[in-house]
């Protein structure tokens, strides 16, 4: 009974730092209200992409959410009609641009965390690696780097939608491909920072190999300014994949995706001379989407350079 | 005779200068040029020099921190061994297989890997910077358990026993656990670093200026906290410091060191009542001391500045700074020799 | 002769930190004087406030930190004025002219992408550009008078009118564009002259070996003791007639620290300059001061000529200090406890927790710094009942 009472004590002991921490950051954040306003935007669109099952619930046996269903329900293409009950954001081709933009979230979301991933997870191995172990390593991983850096983004997507055909996991691929330099760098320069700290040594004095110093002493304390730089590119990612929508080099046709459905908006952003605005709604509503979305991250962005900076926080 | 703990012989560290589009050596920082030297088990061993002069280079390299470019280090090899291996260098056949087998089992300078690994239970170091020497992201617990983790002696609840106890033995509580290093004072961050230092109960701690970033009325309380501990876990020291009022009250021989060679030896009384080697002499004279009384004394001024340790001065390192310097200490490098007991000098005056 | 006249008072300083984790009250009411010609030294460990008793003096204390009250009087010509009244226009006048600072990181003070030369010459045209001048017309109208040549007349005159001009109306805008064509420009050739004859002058007097060619160096080409020696220069190119040390040996070696010692001790005989020589180390004080004054946690708990000092030392900290140097025949003393968090400082006298003469007195009220020998001031409860 003693142990157990003694191991949640430990627990709780264990969490206080960490709660202490948190309540700083909390503050700190306070302090910005900028920052707080990326936090509620970002909060606002995940909860939409948690909620699409019941913001926009699908029609009779359909099957894939990701496929925007045709307003009316069956019918073909058709000039854009504006926004109606069963169709709060009107049609573009026929497709619900509704379905599109709730489902589309989900589909940002998605970009933005599979492409950050990757890229975080192959700049970090060149980065760590080039900076830890220096010399001739440095030379080769950096010289990759390089490579990679100098290669035209645009034509790379094309390259690979031409090999493996337009699809979403495709333009992620090549926004990947591309990306992961740029962490690369950042991130062996900061490590190249801390390297000759002394608690670096230290920890190998102790006796630690070298991939305990790179993940228990080196990453956390270098891991910062990658960590603000994913979080502005977000923005930036979902902005690429939907320009490269917009070129037809992502999604297939109907796809739940807001870049897309702008592209398919293109046709109708000027109308007639008399109405020239009249199909606003197809390029105005995911292009909200689409700006408010980026706009958060960017916010997040800063909100977590003010909180995560060493030389800014008060340590 | 005490016995000899760690001997190190004719040590080397150079630093490579690359210069030029292909980065080729073109010449070397040396740091540490040529020591030979050895420290008692028990003792306290003080190396003094200023800055540049290669004192810190020498203590990292002794418990292989940094890889020396030449020279054996022994650490706790048996009289008679190390005997036969100063034999084998000074003959005519330096590169005999005998040394070489000699030197792959008791020289700790050709140690790799796993082996090194397992040797740093046994010598551990104390930094001069506690700020910058404890990871500013690791809670103390951590910090101090981490050598016992990483060198498997002990799991779970055994470290944090372990580590409660020698918190306690530096004179912090368990309070102090669940902290981050910045809410510590220097003093305290200091002891955590010693803490960290002895936990794996080594025989051997190099202790890099462990006072200099202190307050001077917290530094008597860690230097009494260093004595204690060597007493109660048999520990041996190297002292380094630039500080010559600190080294004398904890020391029991010191060594003064210039440009990457130890200069002068003795036991800590016998070298500041009698230096005899003019740096010495004019390095203790250049302490101001806290007596205004006192000021009546001339002090020797040294001319010019420390040279870079890229191009040291031929024959006696000294000799462009020297007041005595003669033709022979401008051609040939002095040995450093025993001229009275136990009290070693390099000097061609002596 | 030390003159008994008193060049600066620190009367009553109260300095104040606004950091995110609360207001550290870093001065809470600092008394001390510089009498003109004396070295006072002030001596205390890290968080007592000496750096910033400095600054404050020139009105440099960095933000978040915030001059709260007192007054900074300096004695100019005869006026006493409160520098912390002024604006920032008067006191550039007198930063560098008349009460000069020297930091602790030398390599730090200089600028990296300039020459000594030029950081020397920066200086000195701030304040002595008329000095200059003046110099220079004199020696057009020398060249005048010797030479016939209607030609060179000419030039002459031309340049006798421009420095005129920079010495009248350095705004004019007449004297812009003759700065920036080509050839007419190098009129200011003679005052690039006159600075550098200056300068090489003070780096020799700062016993620099090679004056002329160290003023061509940066920064990065000189040891640390060539480069404090530099900022000394600077601090000391106008002749101020107070000088500020910031602990300005403690980043140097050992023998290269008696180097700067000797080359201030020696400047001090000859100039007769007064310093304010801010350290932690004892030692140092002891040879250089003539009174010292020891801080504590933002206050100045002893002031005594420094004699008197180390011979019978009152207040128990200064005691304690003393105690605590490392020496090799006494048992190894300390101070138990350790400096306070100034955000809360002890209520009453601050140093009260590490007293070991603390009564309840020292507790409640903080004491004040009173005479209670001749020229001998100390603030503790425990000395003014008579010790």
């Amino acid at each position: 009974m003693n142990e157990k009472v003694s191991r949640w004590e430990e627990i709780k002991r264990g969490m206080g730092p960490t709660i202490k921490e948190l309540k700083f950051t909390i503050n700190r954040i306070k302090q910005s209200p900028l920052s707080i306003v990326g936090i509620v935007i970002v909060a606002f669109f995940a909860a939409i992409a948690i909620g699409a099952p019941f913001l926009a619930p699908l029609p009779e046996g359909w099957r894939d959410p990701f496929q925007v269903p045709k307003w009316p329900p069956g019918s073909l293409t058709h000039p854009p009609t504006p926004p109606e009950p069963g169709a709060p954001f009107g049609t573009v081709d026929g497709y619900n641009i509704y379905y599109a933009c709730i489902w589309g979230t989900i589909t940002a979301f998605r970009i933005g965390v599979e492409v950050v991933a990757g890229t975080l997870a192959i700049g970090l191995l060149f980065g760590t690696l080039s900076a830890y172990y220096g010399g001739i390593v440095d030379e080769i991983l950096m010289r990759i780097t390089d490579i990679v850096m100098a290669f035209p983004g645009l034509l790379l997507a094309m390259a690979l939608v031409a090999v493996l055909g337009p699809s979403m996991d495709t333009v992620v691929l090549a926004l990947i491909l591309v990306g992961w330099p740029s962490y690369a760098r950042v991130i062996r320069g900061d490590i190249l920072k801390i390297r000759q700290e002394d608690y670096i040594e230290a920890a190998k004095a102790v006796g630690c190999s070298d991939f305990r110093v790179i993940t228990r002493h080196i990453l956390p304390n270098s891991i910062y300014n990658v960590i603000i730089m994913a979080s502005l590119d977000i923005g930036a990612i979902v902005l690429s994949a939907a320009a490269l929508s917009f070129l037809g080099l992502g999604a297939p046709a109907g796809y739940a995706d807001w870049g897309q459905f702008i592209s398919m908006s293109r046709p109708y952003i000027y109308k007639n001379p008399q109405d020239p605005l009249g199909y606003w709604w197809t390029w105005t509503i995911p292009g909200i989407f689409i700006f408010t979305f980026v706009l958060g991250w960017n916010l997040l962005g800063d909100a977590f350079r003010d909180i995560l900076d060493p030389t800014i926080r008060r340590r | 005779m005490e016995d000899i703990l760690l001997e190190v012989i004719n040590l080397k560290k150079y630093y490579p200068i690359t210069g030029g589009v292909f980065k080729r050596k073109v010449a070397d920082v040396r740091a540490v040029d040529g020591i030979s030297i050895g420290i008692r088990k028990g003792e306290c061993f003080g190396l003094v020099g200023e800055s540049g002069c290669g004192k810190t280079t020498f203590g990292k390299t002794v418990i292989r921190l940094l890889d020396p470019t030449e020279g054996c280090i022994l650490f706790d090899v048996p009289r008679d061994i190390r005997e036969e291996i100063k034999k084998h260098i000074n003959s005519p056949n330096p590169d005999s297989y005998k040394l070489k087998k000699l030197r792959e089992q008791y020289d700790i300078a050709t140690f790799k890997g796993k082996k090194l690994r397992s040797l740093r239970r046994r010598m551990q170091i104390v930094y001069q910077d506690p700020t910058t020497s404890l990871n500013p992201r690791m809670l103390v617990k951590d910090i101090v358990g981490e050598p016992l983790k990483v060198q498997g002696l002990a799991k779970g609840r055994e470290i944090r026993e372990k580590v409660l106890e020698v918190l306690q033995k530096v004179g912090l509580t368990d309070k102090h656990l669940y902290r981050y290093p910045h809410e510590f004072s220097g003093g305290q961050r200091q002891r955590i670093a010693i803490a960290r230092a002895i936990i794996t109960n080594p025989e051997f701690v190099v202790l890099d200026e462990p006072t200099s970033s202190v307050d001077v009325s917290v530094r008597a309380e860690l230097l009494k906290e260093f004595l204690r501990l060597k007493k109660e876990l048999d520990l041996t020291y190297l002292f380094i410091s630039h500080d010559l009022s600190v080294v004398e009250c904890i020391s029991d021989r010191v060594a003064v060191m210039y440009l990457g060679k130890i200069v002068e030896v003795a036991e800590t009384r016998e070298l500041f009542n009698n230096p005899l080697h003019p740096y010495t002499t004019a390095l203790f004279s250049a302490i101001p001391i806290p007596d205004p009384l006192a000021k009546k004394k001339k002090r020797i001024l040294l001319r010019g500045e420390v040279p870079s340790p890229v191009n040291p001065p031929q024959g006696c390192r000294f000799h462009p700074r020297c007041p005595y310097a003669t033709d022979i200490c401008r051609k040939l490098e002095p040995e450093l020799v025993e001229v009275k007991k136990d009290h070693l000098v390099a000097c061609h005056r002596v | 002769m030390v003159d008994k006249a008193k060049i600066v008072e620190v009367d009553d300083l109260k300095v104040r930190f606004y950091t995110y984790e609360g207001i550290v009250k870093a001065l809470e009411g600092v008394d001390v004087f510089l009498r003109k010609g004396e070295t006072l030294g002030v001596a205390g460990e890290t968080g007592c406030g000496k750096t910033v008793t400095g600054l404050s003096i020139l009105k440099l204390v960095p933000p978040p930190g915030r001059i709260e009250g007192g007054r900074v009087l300096l004695n100019k010509d005869g006026k006493t004025i409160n520098l912390l009244e002024k604006d920032e226009l008067f006191l550039t006048k007198i930063r560098g002219k008349d009460i000069s600072m020297v930091f602790q990181e030398p390599k730090a003070a200089l600028n990296p992408v300039y020459t000594v030369e030029q950081q020397i010459g920066e200086v000195l045209m701030l304040h002595r550009k008329a000095e200059f001048i003046l110099n220079i017309l004199r020696q057009i109208k020398d060249e005048y008078k010797k030479t016939k040549s209607k030609f060179r007349r000419f030039i002459l005159k031309r340049q006798f009118g421009l420095y005129k001009l920079m010495l009248k109306n350095p705004e004019s805008l007449y004297l812009k564009i003759m700065s920036k064509i080509p050839i007419v420009r190098r009129f200011k050739r003679r005052l690039k002259e006159e600075i550098r004859k200056e300068v090489v002058r003070l780096l020799k007097e700062m016993e620099i070996p090679d004056p002329e060619r160290v003023a061509n160096m940066y920064p990065h080409e000189l040891s640390g003791g060539m480069a404090q020696r530099v900022v000394i220069a600077i601090a000391l190119a106008c002749n101020p007639t107070v000088l500020i040390a910031d602990e300005p040996t403690t980043s140097l070696d050992v023998t290269v620290q008696a180097q700067v010692l000797d080359l201030i001790r020696r400047l001090k005989e000859k100039f007769g300059s007064s310093i304010i020589y801010v350290s932690h180390d004892l030692g140092v004080i002891a040879e250089l001061c003539d009174r010292v004054a020891i801080m504590y946690a933002g206050n100045v708990v002893e002031l005594a000529d420094v004699y008197e000092l180390f011979k019978n030392p009152l207040h128990p900290y200064t005691r304690g200090l003393l105690e605590a140097i490392p020496r090799p025949d006494k048992p190894l003393k300390s101070i138990k406890g350790t400096v306070p968090n100034l955000i809360n400082p002890p209520q009453g006298c601050r140093f009260h927790p590490r007293c070991p003469y603390a009564t309840d007195i020292c507790r409640k009220f903080k004491p004040e710094l009173v005479e209670v020998k001749k020229d001998h001031l100390v603030a503790c409860h425990q000395v003014m009942g008579g010790e």
